[in-house]
């Protein structure tokens, strides 16, 4: 009996400490305002690279250690701050999502840099039956 | 006399300024027509297109002593430009195109050459090594026909390839005319004439094609194909005729003449991925009975059968 009210009690500890920790992860999450500015580049025709300057900017309520990353490649890490605006150089040949991570790595903002080319990609039919030898 | 030759001489002028205003109308329209982009006969305009297929497969061959055609590997590429196109042995420029119709200029290598020539461009990609080791064994065949050893009463009614003398690949163009309609049916047509003075005559294709998409399978398409197709009587006296040219007796001298001969065409694709298929392929040709009595030819039907994976590179 003493062991099952021991049991429980270790249940509750975890059960609580998890909602809480979620709870702040949330909390986190929702008091980051990030923006990456523009969020479109616009290259001549599909499959060029779009290579650009934009401005990055984010805001916490409380100072906290975070690295911008682009894709799975780490762009920059801001330690200890509460808001930052910084100018980064991007080259990217496909749609882009730029991240934030916390300490534990765990995603806190994140905002996609789409790419638009100015000739749209044009198509038409073949004229030729497929796979004929003749 | 002078007023008459004047007159004339206007009328033709007449007629010259219509036909070029007709053809300046014709080209100076847009080039091309956007297609729905998930269709499988819909390519993006200026991108070269690659796949390889590897399997197994033959073109059978109507002539006598002629080798079918082994298929193992089998490339497929083209290109679309806004006007300009290249699909495998054909190259084209559209001079007009909308949703429904389009209008080309075409040139392509004629296919009769193809079971006359074993280097043929065609049948590069075969098993080129085997077929020189046959075709030499039939080579030493065909000289004993000749020299009198073997002679048998077939040998008396049929010609074959090492007797006569060598055919010449041929180079067409013409105009090729698609009609899509229902969005995705098309006929084509095909007028082409040789343009490398081997045979100096026309050719004709024609060709109903309808691809159907089953909702129980979605990755599977069906294409049927019926056509036919039409050689003039150059044609088919330049490959099948013959003459004192060809090392043969004259009473096996024979004069083409002009041939139509239908077709069916299944091609089944079911695609794993955007890259990878399986294609199943099997056509059936006709021929006319202008082909038929010719010595040189053995079999009435020419099948062409292929079971494969296209990687698209």
């Amino acid at each position: 009996m003493r062991c099952n009210i021991w049991a429980m009690l270790l249940i509750c500890y975890f059960t609580a400490f998890s909602t809480l920790a979620t709870n702040e992860k949330n909390e986190n999450k929702k008091d980051i305002q990030f923006s990456i500015k523009p969020l479109v580049c616009i290259v001549k025709k599909p499959g060029d690279t779009c290579s650009m300057t934009a401005t990055v900017s984010w805001q916490s309520p409380k100072l906290i250690n975070t690295c911008l990353y682009q894709g799975t490649s780490k762009v920059a890490c801001w330690l200890k701050q509460k808001t930052i605006k910084a100018v980064i150089k991007i080259n990217i040949e496909e749609n882009m999502e730029y991240t934030l991570k916390d300490d534990n790595h765990h995603i806190i903002a994140k905002q996609l840099i789409t790419i638009n080319s100015s000739l749209a990609k044009k198509y038409r039919r073949r004229l030729r039956a497929g796979w004929s030898l003749f | 006399m002078l007023t008459y030759r004047q007159n004339l001489s206007h009328s033709l002028e007449a007629i010259n300024l219509k036909y070029l205003i007709l053809i300046l109308f014709i080209i100076s329209q847009s080039a091309y027509a956007q297609c729905p982009v998930a269709d499988n006969d819909c390519v993006p305009v200026g991108e070269w297109q690659f796949s390889i297929t590897l399997g197994a497969g033959v073109i059978t061959n109507p002539l006598n002593d002629g080798d079918n055609i082994p298929l193992i590997i089998v490339p497929n590429f083209s290109y679309y430009g806004e006007k300009v196109f290249i699909d495998n042995n054909s190259l084209g420029y559209t001079l007009f195109e909308n949703n429904t119709l389009s209008f080309s200029a075409v040139s392509q290598i004629n296919r009769e050459n193809s079971f006359f020539e074993r280097w043929h461009p065609n049948n590069v990609f075969v098993n080129t090594l085997s077929n020189s080791i046959v075709s030499e064994a039939q080579f030493d065949e065909a000289t004993d026909a000749i020299s009198g050893s073997g002679d048998t009463e077939t040998d008396i009614i049929k010609v074959e390839l090492g007797q006569i003398q060598e055919r010449k690949w041929a180079i067409d163009a013409g105009l090729q005319v698609n009609w899509f309609f229902f969005e995705h049916s098309q006929l084509q047509v095909k007028l082409l004439h040789n343009i490398n003075n081997v045979y100096n005559g026309l050719n004709g294709q024609l060709a109903l094609e309808q691809p159907f998409v089953f909702s129980a399978i979605p990755n599977n398409f069906l294409t049927l194909t019926l056509g036919a197709n039409w050689q003039s009587k150059e044609q088919v006296d330049y490959y099948y005729g013959i003459d004192a040219q060809d090392n043969v007796a004259a009473e096996l001298y024979y004069q083409g003449k002009a041939s139509l001969s239908p077709y069916v065409k299944f091609i089944n694709q079911y695609a794993f991925n955007k890259d990878w298929s399986v294609k199943v392929t099997w056509q059936r040709e006709w021929l006319a009975s202008s082909l038929t009595n010719s010595p040189l030819v053995r079999d009435d039907v020419i099948d062409t059968f292929f079971i494969g994976v296209e990687y698209a590179l």
